[in-house]
């Protein structure tokens, strides 16, 4: 049993809670291989490789984040957030003429490359 | 009462009757077998001709398309990724004139805490959610219809049947 391997924030786990031979097929599509957020996930368990379960939860404390951010995308939210405020706050002042942007986007123009060259890591 | 001088005998034509034709009649004959089997063989060797040459045709054109396309594809991706980062260069300076004025607000981050730690010198795109932070919602989900529309984009026929603010919503 994973007791000691609790990450305290978000009630994860490190390892599977009951470690059998089906568990380790069952938790592949559970982590994010393949995905976008791979890429951080691998690095927060190469982290907590180096680290182990108790120094990790210190020393990798940056990669979990910067995995929960991939996943949650909280901060890129509030900062969303913020700017739509402030551009409404800026449009009830009148230093805009129109709180938000009409055309700005282009159609297509919105093209991210998380898995250019086929590449994900 | 009827007598026998008003009552007359029905009595066979003047000469008889015409011969009566009791052999087998037979359609009159438009073409001959010979000449309907050789226009069917004909057609079909036609048709069979034509559906080779045009397939063969199809083959090419589908060849030259893809071709054409990879040759391109440098190219087209250059395009693409220069939109991208003209894109975001034009946010970042939105960004920057817009919040200007908020205290300890510093570009590209959360009150200067980086949204991602461990990057270095790694990039990694934002999200659509911090892409379309300066424009209405519309031109958000506008995008999403743009991802499916049809290979045809340009002005269709009923583009004046509906106002603007409906018309907008669909392609």
């Amino acid at each position: 049993m994973a007791t000691g391997n609790r990450v305290p924030e978000n009630f994860q786990t490190l390892s599977p809670i009951v470690k059998a031979p089906l568990s380790d097929t069952l938790s592949v599509p559970l982590s994010q291989q393949g995905r976008i957020c791979g890429f951080f996930e691998s690095q927060f368990y190469r982290c907590m490789e180096a680290y182990g379960a108790k120094l990790g939860r210190k020393y990798c404390d940056l990669e979990h984040r910067d995995l929960q951010e991939c996943i949650t995308g909280d901060k890129q939210k509030k900062r969303a957030e913020a700017i739509s405020a402030q551009r409404r706050k800026l449009f009830l002042e009148g230093k805009l003429d129109s709180p938000f942007l009409d055309n700005h986007p282009e159609p297509g123009q919105f093209k991210t490359d998380h898995f250019q060259w086929n590449r994900i890591n | 009462m009827a007598t026998g001088a008003e009552f007359k005998q029905d009595m066979p034509p003047k000469g008889g009757y015409r011969a009566f034709n009791f052999h087998r009649t037979f359609p009159k004959l438009v073409w001959s077998p010979g000449a309907v089997v050789a226009a069917i063989f004909g057609a079909t060797a036609y048709g069979v001709y034509t559906a080779i040459e045009s397939k063969k045709t199809d083959i090419t054109e589908k060849f030259e398309d893809v071709d054409i396309n990879n040759a391109l594809e440098p190219f087209l991706t250059a395009e693409r990724d220069r939109y991208w980062l003209k894109l975001l260069a034009k946010n970042r300076a939105l960004e920057e004139e817009i919040m200007k004025d908020v205290p300890g607000w510093k570009t590209g981050t959360w009150y200067g805490e980086p949204v991602y730690f461990t990057l270095g010198e790694k990039w990694w795109d934002p999200s659509a959610t911090e892409v379309y932070a300066h424009s209405w919602g519309s031109v958000e989900a506008r995008e999403h219809l743009w991802r499916q529309h049809s290979e045809y984009a340009g002005p269709k026929f009923y583009d004046n049947w509906f106002p603007q603010s409906i018309s907008k919503w669909f392609w």
